[in-house]
C-alpha cells in the first residue's frame, strides 16, 4: 500500500512541488477515498498490476495508477481509460523504457475511439486537440504523471528529453465519428463497434495542417504528403508511424471524393518516399547502422512509413476553414510501435492481453 | 486548519534481492570477447576503437562486435544465449 503523509490542504500543493512530485501544475489532492473512488470504478484492487517496464525493474499498480490519475484531475469514470492506456504504454513493442528517455523527447499521445465518447465527458470537435475539456485533458495527464512518479521520467532523473514539448503534459485525441462509409479506428484496428479502445503512440507534438481553398481530395492527400515528408522530422525516411487527425472539411472533400480509409493510407505510404537527395538537401546526413539503414529501395526511394498500416486515421475537429493535423511518432518502428487496447466497461477489472 | 491524508504518486521499491558475483572463471585460452555496440552513429566506431585496444593489451584471440537491433531496446533472450554461448566476456557500451 502507498505510503500515506498528512497535511493540511494548503500545504499540500507546496509539498508536492518541493518533492518533484508534480508535472509543475497543481494537482488534486490524492486523498485515500478519491483513489478508492477509482480503484472501485474500474473494479481493480489496489495491488493488481497494470503493467510492467522490466528495463526499470518497475510495476505500475492499479493503486499508484489511481493516485496519479486522482492528482491529474481525472473522474472516477476516467480512470478505465487511463489503465487501459498504461496497459498500452507497458506492452513490449511499445517501447516505453525508451519512448520516455529518449533525447527526442516523446508524448504519450492518446488516441480513444468510441461510439458515445461525449458521455464520458470528451471532446471529440471544435479545438480538438486544444483545451477546456476534463477528461481530454487529464487522461492525458494522468499518463505523464505515472511516468514521471512511478517510472523515474523527470528531466532530473531518467528523462533525457533536449527539448521536449508541450504534448508531454499531456495529449490525446477523441474521434469524432467519422463520416457516413467510413469505419471508425476502432473497428479498422479490429475492435468491435461497441467497444471504447485507445491507442498509444509515443509521438513529436502535431503540426497543424492548412488547406483551404483546393477543394479536391488529390490536393488535400498533396498537402497531406508535404507536411508528412518535413526532412526535420527524425522519422522522415526511415520509417515511423502517423497518427493523422482528418478535420471537418478534409474528411469530407476525401469521403465525397470516394476516398476509402484504406486507400488514402496506401496513397500516402507511396507518396511520402523520398530519395536520400531530397533528404541530403536538407542537410539531413544518411545512416548506415543496423537501426537505420538507411540505403534507398529499388525506386531509389527511402520509407517514411513501411506500411499502410503504420498510418492511423482519426477524425475529429470542428468546421472551419480547412484544417487537419499531422501527428509523427517521434522514432523509427524498430524503436516503438502504437499499441492498441480495449477500455474495459465500467466494474470488469484490468484490460485484457 | 484542518489536515488531510494524501497518498504518495511515487514508486516505493521492494527490497531487491540480492545478486550475488558471478564466479571467477580461470580462462583457457583462446578468449573471446564480444562488445555490443547500441547501433547508434558512431557507436560502432567508438566501441570498435575501445575493442582494438582490448585487443592489443590483453591476451585476447578473437574481439567480436555485436550490432543492437535498436538502441532503445534490450537484446532479447535468445540473442543473450548466443553471446553468452560463443563469448568469455561480454561489453555491453553506447554510443550516441
Amino acid at each position: 500500500m502507498a505510503t500515506s503523509i498528512t497535511l493540511t490542504e494548503h500545504d499540500v500543493q507546496e509539498e508536492f512541488f518541493a518533492r518533484g512530485w508534480t508535472d509543475g501544475l497543481p494537482v488534486v489532492p490524492p486523498t485515500p477515498e478519491r483513489v478508492d473512488a477509482m480503484l472501485t470504478f474500474a473494479g481493480v484492487t489496489a495491488d493488481n498490476i497494470v503493467g510492467s517496464v522490466p528495463e526499470r525493474s518497475r510495476n505500475i499498480t492499479a493503486e499508484k495508477a489511481a493516485i496519479n490519475a486522482v492528482m491529474a484531475g481525472c473522474e472516477p469514470q476516467h480512470f478505465p481509460v487511463v489503465l487501459a492506456a498504461l496497459s498500452a504504454m507497458c506492452d513490449p513493442a511499445f517501447g516505453c523504457n525508451t519512448a520516455i528517455t529518449s533525447t527526442g523527447g516523446a508524448a504519450l499521445c492518446v488516441a480513444v475511439s468510441g461510439a458515445d465518447l461525449e458521455s464520458l465527458g470528451f471532446n471529440t470537435t471544435r479545438n480538438a486537440l486544444g483545451p477546456g475539456y476534463r477528461a481530454n485533458a487529464t487522461v492525458g495527464r494522468a499518463m505523464r504523471l505515472v511516468a514521471m512518479n512511478v517510472l523515474g521520467a523527470r528531466s532530473s532523473d531518467l528523462d533525457g528529453s533536449s527539448i521536449g514539448h508541450p504534448g508531454k503534459y499531456t495529449m490525446l485525441v477523441a474521434e469524432e465519428n467519422p463520416p457516413e462509409g467510413w469505419a471508425p479506428l476502432r473497428v479498422e484496428l479490429g475492435y468491435d463497434e461497441k467497444d471504447i479502445s485507445v491507442t498509444v503512440l509515443a509521438t513529436e507534438g502535431p503540426h497543424q495542417i492548412s488547406n483551404q481553398l483546393n477543394g479536391t481530395p488529390e490536393g488535400v492527400l498533396a498537402t497531406f504528403t508535404a507536411a508528412m515528408t518535413n526532412p526535420a522530422t527524425y522519422g522522415v525516411g526511415k520509417g515511423h508511424q502517423v497518427l493523422l487527425v482528418l478535420g471537418y472539411e478534409h474528411r469530407r472533400i476525401l469521403v465525397e471524393g470516394g476516398w476509402t480509409r484504406q486507400a488514402i493510407r496506401e496513397y500516402l505510404t507511396e507518396a511520402t518516399r523520398v530519395t536520400p537527395a531530397y533528404l541530403e538537401a536538407a542537410g539531413i546526413v544518411m545512416e548506415h547502422t543496423k537501426q537505420n539503414d538507411m540505403t534507398p529501395g529499388i525506386d531509389g526511394k527511402l520509407a517514411t512509413v513501411r506500411s499502410p498500416d503504420d498510418i492511423f486515421l482519426i477524425t475529429a475537429g470542428s468546421a472551419g476553414a480547412g484544417w487537419s493535423a499531422y501527428i509523427p511518432t517521434w522514432a523509427p518502428t524498430v524503436h516503438s510501435v502504437a499499441v492498441t487496447k480495449k477500455v474495459q466497461p465500467a466494474g470488469s477489472g484490468l484490460p485484457l492481453d | 486548519m484542518s489536515k488531510i491524508d494524501v497518498l504518495s504518486p511515487i514508486y516505493e521499491a521492494e527490497q531487491p534481492p540480492k545478486v550475488l558475483m558471478a564466479n571467477r572463471l580461470t580462462l583457457i585460452e583462446p578468449v573471446t570477447i564480444t562488445v555490443i555496440e547500441n547501433s547508434k552513429p558512431h557507436a560502432k566506431e567508438l566501441l570498435s576503437y575501445m575493442a582494438e585496444g582490448l585487443h592489443e593489451r590483453l591476451p585476447i584471440a578473437e574481439v567480436v562486435i555485436h550490432s543492437k537491433s535498436s538502441a532503445g531496446k534490450p537484446i532479447d533472450a535468445d540473442e543473450a544465449e548466443m553471446l553468452a554461448a560463443r563469448s568469455h566476456l561480454v561489453i555491453s557500451g553506447l554510443g550516441d
